[in-house]
């Protein structure tokens, strides 16, 4: 919503500057989003009369033009096509500025010297409706018709309203209801200054002698779409185009002039709210109304040249035949107002809001219209702008108003109320405002208190209940007066639960192991299990898809974090940010049948490259399998939870070096390094090791509560074993055979050389443990031990076939 | 002797002397060898004498010693002297996501006022996201936000004011509701100041006698805790159909202390999150007579936040998540 200044003080004083007003607009709710001063920017222009344009002798798309300046004559070149003897135009003198800075100088275009320039109105920084570089050109030239302010020399400035300041508003959807228009805004203004409205007065029409009635009847028969519906007919109606000040207040406002006959629809509209419409009546069967839904079938060519496929629940403005606008919308090409009209008749009607907004939404087609119907308007509004239109028209073409109105009134609107209960305004502001107070408050806005509640006024069709009430007292009296205390009542049972501990737990975890959180996009690509190398009936290919996703890379919701978590690699390795270790905690969403999906946690390790940043005292931190094993088994410590790593391929894992993740209900995630065909294609970073873990499953089993173990009393005995097997068997083999046969005393088994070459034979390596003795009640022996220690050798060598070192 | 000590500076060199003048051969033993000839009467003096020479000599050895073992020792440190401009050795550290940073002081600050954190689904029921937080179906504020649906009643939620409705329900009748929700939200929106997926606080206290100066005063002490303790807050009559009254809230500029600057666009305030009592719609969808209890809501966005507190311009720099930026913060 866009509104002059000039054009508000019309209707209301304001005692302020526009800054001031902003400002106090603002804090009652009507955010001003930019102070305009279109044109502002530019000086020294002035009205030229236009008396010679010829082509161009040396450029086909360049007129040269003779103007009177009013001072004499001077010959400019023009690019515009529309420039025509006897017209009026705004001439740039040689010194003046025009928007953007520019700065006007003489210059010749082909051998033709241009003294200055002639201006189209994007030139001179007026809102236009040309958008592209095309637009503005084929726009043209901003032309004038003359008259006792229009003649060669006059300075344009206050002609054009150059620089005149400009509120944008920026209307929130309740607000938008009552302040789209030039009155609204005036009614919040008188509201802030306690004094009156002054609207301006129509020009006073006769009215002729033949009555309306005698030409057109309007019939609702769509009543839950139509409250009423009023027409007004103008006869002997000569359009043409509207006067300069007009022009001038539709595009400070935005819009585009047309006609007189159009012009004052609107700006009667940008004035009251109400939308309005011309019809040229003697294109209308049999010259009436039928207001209606759509019958399947039928089409409507909108004024905009787009020919509209009807549907049964559209509400259209029809006549005898067939519908000719579309409610509350837009007008129908055929009937459209044109050079050729003699005879208008002229729409005010109360449209339901819903059903504007969804057949505007329907067929992408919003106007200045439909976006004020569709916010619920005032029903009492629709007859003072019908005549307030009807009287403009009369009075700018030339027309003559027919006697009376003609019209259709499906339902009155009884005013609504609201218990009045000054406790309960109070109550929800925190406020102590006597009851004279909150009247006055309310007052002003129009809200009247009455023995039976609160009248609220028509045009506040926003206002239901007290909470709505409350608002208004608050946003009058300031928000910044409401007290400022801390609540009072008992707190919640406060602190964070198990679950929320747990994960920050997870993340200071992984922190404090050197890995850097990341936070990825919830959305999966469509074809994330191609990309994956998952076997079609892969669970990770149940995503669910969006019906309406931005682009194909976001067209799913990710069933695993894996997939985010490539991409950020790759966009760190594309950076050579080499060295990575990252995790994510993050939702993944699994199709639950019809009901919502479930939502466990997740979460990811990825690590690349040497982790130790490169130092004078070297040292290495390679990321590697063992790397992420390590932090997840610390991690699992840490949470008293249980977590398992067994050998086990995954489709997207290197097929030797992947390991499943259980816990003790079962498989939660994989380990391993990722498959070289998947790092080649996704142009990862060679080696990347990857772990995935769901949370929600494996923290889903009770804690184990830490016990404190006493501290031994008694010495311990170390022994170590070294041993030679073949590749094949598992380090994990030999230490379960290790524990079963060294027995209780064995306190600590660790495995500090894993050794492959010479002089081990080839497709064997040496394992080396060193054993930790210990009895709880007293010092072992050596010979004890010793015969303890030769049983586990012997047992290596005997189950497993280890040649002992 | 006093000579020969000052000269000695190695222990070898006092083990000599000591020898020399207390050995069993020594000079003091020496001395003592001819004591049996002289006088009985003088026998005592000369043993007295000797005595005390020997005590000396000892003393003036055990010294000598002990500034010799003392200057080994420094001599020792010195050459053990490291050089400190050396640069360290960096523990290997991750960094929490920045946003995990603020969200978690959001938290915290809330946990300390006495509220506790809720979650909700991401994917919603429509119900949920919109219906029961007054916005039917062809309501003017669906305009405001474009979802992303799965299927005609199920969508990724577009803000966090479902868990409001959601957790009424399993609390209605009892009373205080005093939680904060903080969680992921969807809008199909994407360019530089706009991210399909963002992250809100949703704040909600219900409770007898509740009103908008709770409000006022709930988020004044966050602003402060989360600012500064010299923070501002300002309320601007707004619009969301889930509260009435409603407000837009504005903190001060804890870049220029409100005087304005680039940062705030000149204001002196900067938008920082929505609010507003609880529209008596939404509190009966939750199980709540708004005639009984009242209550206040409140919205922020972390990313906002973040960018505030941190001066990061850019938003889409959350979800890159390039290492360089994320080893910038924590």
């Amino acid at each position: 919503m866009r509104v002059p200044l000039s054009w508000l003080q019309e209707w209301v004083d304001v005692p302020w500057d526009v800054d001031e007003l902003a400002e106090r607009l603002t804090a009652v709710g009507l955010a001003i989003e930019a102070i305009e001063r279109p044109g502002a920017e530019v000086s020294g222009v002035i009205v030229a009369r236009i008396d010679e344009v010829k082509p161009h002798p040396a450029a086909d798309r360049l007129w040269v033009v003779t103007i009177d300046t009013g001072r004499g004559t001077a010959t400019v070149v023009t690019g515009a096509g529309n420039a025509r003897p006897g017209a009026f135009a705004i001439y740039a003198a040689p010194g003046a500025r025009l928007a953007g800075g520019l700065e006007i100088r003489e210059r010749s275009f082909r051998g033709v010297l241009s003294q200055g320039m002639l201006c189209s109105t994007w030139e001179l920084g007026l809102p236009t409706a040309a958008k592209t570089e095309e637009d503005r050109l084929a726009e043209g030239l901003l032309l004038l018709e003359g008259g006792s302010s229009v003649r060669p020399g006059a300075d344009a400035g206050p002609l054009l309203g150059l620089g005149e300041p400009v509120l944008v508003l920026d209307l929130t959807p309740n607000y938008a209801a009552h302040c789209q228009s030039i009155l609204g805004v005036a009614r919040e203004v008188a509201a802030l200054t306690g004094a009156g409205l002054h609207p301006p007065a129509a020009p006073v029409v006769e009215p002729a002698e033949t009555a309306a009635d005698a030409f057109t009847r309007v019939e609702i028969r769509a009543e839950d779409g139509c409250g009423c519906y009023i027409a007004r007919v103008l006869d002997g109606v000569s359009v043409g185009r509207s006067p300069l000040w007009l022009q001038r207040r539709l595009q400070l406002a935005g819009m585009r002039p047309i006609n007189n006959v159009v012009d004052v629809t609107n700006y009667v509209m940008l004035e009251t709210g109400q939308p309005l419409h011309a019809f040229d009546y003697d294109r209308l069967q049999e010259g009436r109304i039928v207001v209606r839904r759509a019958r399947a079938g039928e089409r409507l060519l909108t004024l905009d040249g787009e020919e509209r496929r009807l549907e049964p629940g559209d509400l259209v403005i029809a006549d005898a035949e067939r519908p000719v606008a579309l409610a509350g919308i837009m007008g129908g090409a055929e009937t459209e107002v044109s050079q050729q009209t003699r005879r208008v008749l002229l729409e005010a009607a109360h449209f339901e809001p819903l059903g504007i907004l969804r057949t505007s939404r329907r067929m992408g087609l919003r106007t200045e219209a439909s976006g004020r119907f569709e916010k619920g308007l005032d029903p009492e509004g629709v007859e003072p702008a019908s005549a307030r239109a009807a009287a403009w028209i009369a009075a700018l073409a030339g027309a003559k108003l027919l006697a009376g109105r003609v019209a259709a009134v499906a339902r009155n609107e009884a005013p609504r109320r609201i218990p009045w209960r000054p406790q309960r305004i109070n109550g929800l502001l925190g406020t102590d405002l006597s009851e004279t107070e909150l009247r006055d408050l309310l007052g002003r806005y129009g809200f009247i208190v009455e023995n039976d509640g609160v009248r609220v006024p028509s045009y506040r069709t926003d206002v239901f209940g007290e909470a709505d009430l409350a608002e208004e007292v608050a946003r009058l009296y300031g928000y910044d007066r409401i007290p400022s205390r801390l609540p009072s009542g008992a707190p919640a049972t406060a602190g964070r639960s198990r679950w929320q501990v747990e994960l920050l737990t997870v993340r200071r975890h992984l922190v404090g192991c050197g890995f850097s959180e990341v936070t990825t996009f919830s959305f999966a690509p469509a074809d994330l299990g191609d990309r994956l190398h998952l076997p079609d009936d892969h669970p990770w290919r149940q995503a669910l898809r969006l019906a309406n996703p931005m682009n194909e890379d976001q067209a799913a919701l990710r069933t695993t974090l894996l997939g985010s978590m490539l991409e950020v690699v790759r966009y760190n390795r594309r950076r050579r940010n080499d060295a990575l270790a990252l995790f994510e905690i993050g939702t993944t969403y699994l199709p639950d049948g019809e009901g919502l999906p479930r939502e466990p946690k997740r979460l990811m390790l990825a690590a690349a490259g040497d982790l130790r940043p490169r130092h004078w005292q070297g040292h290495a931190e390679p990321a590697d399998v063992y790397l992420l094993k390590g932090v997840l088994e610390r991690l699992a410590q840490r949470l008293g939870r249980e977590l398992a790593f067994r050998p086990e391929p995954q489709p997207f894992l290197h097929p030797g070096r992947a390991a499943a993740v259980y816990a003790a209900g079962g498989a939660v995630g994989y380990l391993g390094e990722l498959h070289p065909d998947l790092i080649e294609t996704w142009e990862l970073p060679p080696r990347l090791v990857v772990a995935e873990v769901d949370l929600s499953a494996w923290l889903a089993a009770e804690a184990q509560v830490t016990r404190f173990q006493p501290l031994p009393r008694f010495p311990a005995v170390e022994r170590d074993v070294a041993f030679v097997l073949p590749l094949t068997v598992p380090a994990a083999r030999a230490e379960a055979v290790i524990r079963e046969h060294a027995g209780p005393w064995l306190e600590q088994l660790t495995l500090f050389d894993v050794y492959q070459g010479e002089p081990v034979p080839a497709g064997c390596r040496s394992l080396a443990y060193a054993l930790r003795y210990r009895a709880a009640d007293r010092t072992l022996t050596d010979a004890e031990v010793d015969e303890v220690h030769e049983r586990v050798r012997q047992a290596l060598a005997a189950e497993l076939g280890a040649t002992l070192r | 002797m006093r000579d020969a000590l000052a000269r000695s500076d190695r222990l070898e060199q006092l083990e000599e002397l000591r020898v020399r003048y207390l050995g069993r051969k020594g000079l003091i033993q020496q001395a003592l060898a001819v004591m049996g000839k002289l006088p009985a009467a003088e026998r005592p003096q000369l043993g007295r004498a000797a005595n005390e020479a020997k005590a000396a000599i000892e003393a003036a050895l055990a010294e000598r010693r002990q500034a010799l073992l003392e200057r080994e020792r420094q001599q020792r440190l010195e050459a053990e002297a490291l050089d400190l401009t050396l640069p360290g050795r960096p523990p290997l550290l991750g960094h929490r996501h920045p946003l995990s940073i603020v969200l978690e002081e959001i938290e915290d600050i809330f946990l300390s006022l006495g509220f506790e954190i809720a979650h909700g689904p991401e994917v919603e029921w429509d119900y949920y996201n919109f219906e029961a937080l007054n916005i039917p179906r062809d309501h003017p504020a669906r305009d405001m936000q474009d979802s992303f649906y799965l299927t005609p009643d199920m969508l990724l939620r577009t803000h966090t004011s479902p868990v409001q409705v959601r957790y009424m329900e399993g609390k209605a009748p009892e009373l205080p509701v005093r939680i904060i929700a903080p969680g992921r939200v969807f809008r199909r929106d994407d360019d530089a100041t706009h991210s399909p997926v963002f992250h809100q606080v949703e704040g909600l206290l219900v409770d007898r006698g509740v009103a908008m100066a709770d409000l006022k005063g709930t988020l004044l002490e966050f602003a402060r805790r989360f600012f500064g303790p010299t923070a501002q807050i300002r309320l601007r009559p707004s619009f969301f159909p889930f509260t009435e009254p409603s407000a837009e809230v504005d903190v001060s500029c804890a870049v220029c202390g409100g005087s304005g600057c680039r940062t705030c666009g000149g204001s002196g305030w900067l938008e920082i999150l929505g609010a507003g009592m609880v529209h008596p719609q939404v509190l009966r969808s939750g199980g709540y007579d708004p005639e009984e209890v009242s209550g206040f809501a409140f919205g922020m966005g972390v990313e906002r936040l973040a960018m505030l507190r941190y001066g990061i311009d850019d938003l889409r720099l959350f979800f890159q998540n390039d290492l360089r930026f994320l080893a910038q913060f924590d």
